[in-house]
């Protein structure tokens, strides 16, 4: 019995068998006429197939969705205006380059496609052998081989329509056109929001590409519209030509890079661009590779910054002492040495890594390797609620918070990115390793490399659960699709990555670094205030406030020189072994500090874990904080990260002690 | 498909290149865990485990040129390409370590690299690299970026 009706477009190139697969669906149940004020020929078809009545409706053939001729009009307005359940693209798969540049056009359309590889028996018999599954990963469609003529492959076809028709929301993939051409599209997308009208009739993007390529119906669609005029002003400053030409390069470009993936022997000759994405985007080696080429930034990145790191340890160690020494007036001698010298110092320590980071980043990105990254993790990403271009950010959280949530800056979409600035300081960087590593190593021995790597999944896991949280809650919707480029592969040249690392390194210095002086300031005055108490002491405004917050992390089972420990650790998270230091007043050696801790009966096993817990999820170091500022810019999303994972890191730590405790692992 | 006598000599070299990495990586993963085993000392294997997974990662793009090659299939030459330069890159990743832990130990003086020796950097990524290096320089030509070509 019917229970639903599904309408489906055919669409494909000429000559590409589409009449034959129509018959194949339709058998006798046509009727044809013309469509509305032109005479091209509308062929209508009813097919009922299990449950559902498909009314399938044969497009004109077209090449591209250009208005150069009336067939590609009507082929795109039926699309868009009558929005079908279905777009099957029929694809001639012994011409798949030529087939496969409607179909990169086809994927902005925002409908949901299915291709039909039609002449599948043709392009085998030629010798041509084609990866369906490579198809569907590389363009997020689902193909299925079919052979018009002997209708083979109609009923997985027909299934496949209706399992497209039911399912909700779909990932899809695009194309992207390169920064230059990516940011214009951008700006229209902007204009083209705020009227209501078009922003709903029409998808945004394709809105965007067509008014790029100065296409003249599309022009004349949005006259009279409440942002013509701005629209206009802008596209007046383009020259929609070049646009036009590079937009259509770009395409290609996919295409070229996409085709060795799908098909042997469609190219005649594979290049080495070809073979390398052969290795890279391969189902099973994909993802490790990547993850090993991760690994080696980052293990070169801590390793090489190390020596410099310890030259500017020294440096500002010795720049601070002699400031001690010769300025009489104590208290400016503080600030400044303990103060302003030792808090920058704190936080430039980490330039080397930052720039070497960058540096790396940047012959990875310059190479093309990145845009591969994204496209691998692109499904993985999906999952959780966000998109490929947010994994290399969320990576990059485990160096350092600052240049991840800067690298945000890839993702196109507004949502997508706030909510990978938002759940990036989750990552635990390399600042808040050296209190697992006196922590973990004090309290559980032989177990300390286990719990600290329980501490890093810990941390994904609540950027995972952050990110589907916010994508459900207060920024919903669907993941935008994925803009997908495929450049060449490139020896990235020396100067460009050096520039490219300076232009991104620089900023974290001009920025943060402005925030962070101000913050070191307000904490050396916290700590020396009022005058002539300890630094740092309990009579000090950081220890009252320590003991002010006492009751607030006394159900955590942390006592006020933890309070004091995690306000310090505000600057910069590393403090936190540095301020329990001074506090359990054994100065900076790690040793006498492990074996304080263990002498102090206000701390063991279980709330050493929960510390290790807080300072992993409580609000990010101060120059995050100044990052997110800055590239979210709200002072709203700002604060709202500070509270939401003080307040998730309180709710976490307080499960593990008090349900630790129950279970008897307390004291 | 028949296999060509080149792409013969490149199979072999893959699967000697694989079998070493691939045995290396589970080694260098196995005594990260804890386990004792023979040689670790004399070959100079870590206890490693993000090491070993490299070496298993190389290992297994080497072993899959094999299994391609094997199977007639020219494209398979892609994965010896890419194994090597992969071999190249991550040796080379090998040896800056070594050298910023050098400018630790001889020019910083820092404390925890007190009688430290490029010996104790070395590590199978290094020493099998040379056998990927030879091959790079056999079969330099075809994986120029500017100019290679599969034309076999």
């Amino acid at each position: 019995m019917v229970t639903k009706k599904i309408t489906v477009a055919l669409a494909g190139n000429p000559n590409v068998g589409k009449t034959t697969i129509f018959n194949a669906i339709t058998g006798a149940r046509q009727h044809v006429g013309n469509w509305p004020g032109v005479t091209v020929e509308k062929k209508i078809g009813i097919r009922n197939y299990k449950d559902f009545e498909i009314e399938v409706v044969d497009l004109p053939g077209t090449y591209s969705l250009t208005a150069y001729s009336i067939d590609e009009i009507v082929a795109r307005d039926y699309i868009i205006e009558e929005r079908p359940d279905v777009v099957v693209q029929i694809v001639d798969a012994t011409n798949l380059e030529r087939n496969l540049y409607l179909t990169t056009q086809m994927m902005e359309l925002g409908s949901k496609v299915v291709i039909a590889l039609n002449m599948s028996d043709l392009a085998e018999q030629k010798g041509d052998i084609i990866f369906k599954e490579k198809m569907e990963e590389f363009l997020e469609i689902p193909v299925v081989k079919t052979v018009g003529s002997k209708s083979i492959g109609i009923d997985r076809l027909l299934d496949e329509i209706i399992k497209e028709a039911v399912k909700g929301p779909h990932h899809e993939h695009e194309i992207g056109y390169g920064n230059k051409a990516e940011k214009k599209i951008n700006e229209l997308e902007n204009i083209i929001n705020n009227d209501n009208v078009l922003s709903k009739k029409y998808p945004l993007r394709w809105l965007s590409v067509k008014l790029l390529e100065g296409d003249e119906n599309i022009l004349q669609k949005i006259e009279g519209s409440s942002i013509a005029g701005q629209v206009k002003k802008l596209l007046e400053t383009a020259d929609l030509e070049d646009y036009e030409a590079v937009m259509a390069d770009k395409r290609y470009d996919s295409i070229n890079a996409m085709l060795p993936q799908m098909c042997l022997r469609c190219v005649k000759k594979l290049t080495v661009s070809d073979m390398i994405d052969r290795v890279f985007t391969n189902k099973y080696l994909g993802l490790p590779i990547f993850l090993a080429f991760m690994w080696g930034a980052f293990e070169l990145t801590f390793t090489m910054a190390t020596p410099f790191m310890d030259l500017i340890d020294i440096v500002f160690g010795w720049v601070a002492g002699f400031v001690a020494e010769k300025i009489e007036i104590q208290w400016l001698a503080s600030l400044i040495a303990d103060g302003i010298i030792g808090g920058v110092g704190s936080v430039l320590i980490f330039v080397p890594n930052i720039f070497i980071l960058f540096f790396l980043l940047s012959i990875l990105e310059g190479s093309g390797y990145l845009a591969r990254a994204a496209f691998i993790m692109d499904k993985l990403m999906y999952s959780i609620g966000l998109q490929g271009k947010s994994f290399i950010p969320m990576l990059m959280g485990f160096g350092c918070s600052v240049p991840a949530i800067m690298a945000t800056r890839t993702i196109e979409d507004e949502k997508d990115r706030l909510i990978t600035i938002l759940v990036t300081p989750f990552m635990s960087c390399g600042a808040r390793l050296p209190v697992y590593v006196l922590l973990a190593g004090t309290f559980f021995g032989k177990d300390a490399g286990s719990v600290i790597f329980a501490i890093y999944v810990l941390g994904i896991l609540a950027a995972i659960i952050s990110a589907k949280l916010f994508r459900n809650t207060i920024l919903k919707g669907d993941p935008a699709p994925f803009i997908m480029e495929l450049p060449p592969y490139r020896i990235p040249t020396l100067k460009a990555s050096a520039i490219h690392m300076w232009d991104k390194g620089s900023m974290y210095l001009k920025k943060a670094g402005t925030i962070i002086l101000f913050g070191v300031i307000f904490v050396w005055l916290l700590a020396s205030l009022p005058w002539g108490v300890e630094y740092g002491s309990k009579d000090s405004f950081v220890g009252v406030i320590g003991h002010i917050l006492e009751p607030l992390v006394a159900p955590l089972g942390f006592d006020w020189q933890i309070a004091v420990a995690l306000i310090f650790g505000f600057i910069a998270k590393e403090i936190v072994v540095g301020s329990l230091g001074v506090l359990y007043g054994v100065g900076e050696d790690e040793e006498a500090l492990s074996t304080s801790l263990i002498d102090e009966p206000s701390i063991y096993a279980l709330n050493a874990l929960g510390l290790m817990v807080f300072t992993l999820l409580y609000m990010p170091c101060v120059a995050t904080i100044g990052v997110i500022r800055k590239e979210s810019g709200s002072w709203k999303w700002t604060v709202f990260a500070i509270v939401y994972s003080t307040v998730f890191a309180w709710i976490m730590a307080f499960t593990i002690f008090q349900a630790g405790t129950y279970l008897g692992y307390g004291i | 498909m028949k296999t060509s006598k080149s792409n013969k000599n490149k199979m072999l070299f893959a699967l000697l290149a694989g079998i070493l990495y691939a045995i290396s990586g589970l080694i260098q993963i196995v005594a990260g865990f804890g386990l004792e085993i023979g040689l670790t000392d004399a070959l100079f294997i870590p206890a490693d485990i993000f090491g070993g997974f490299i070496l298993l990662v190389i290992g297994s793009v080497f072993l899959f040129g094999v299994k391609e090659l094997n199977e007639g299939l020219n494209e398979g030459v892609a994965y010896v390409y890419v194994g090597i330069i992969l071999a190249l890159i991550f040796a080379g990743i090998y040896v800056l370590v070594i050298g910023a832990n050098a400018l630790e130990a001889y020019v910083i003086l820092s404390d925890d690299f007190e009688g430290w020796t490029p010996l104790d950097d070395m590590k199978p990524g290094i020493y099998i690299a040379i056998i990927p290096l030879i091959a790079y320089f056999s079969w330099k030509s075809k994986m120029s970026l500017a100019r290679g070509y599969l034309d076999e």
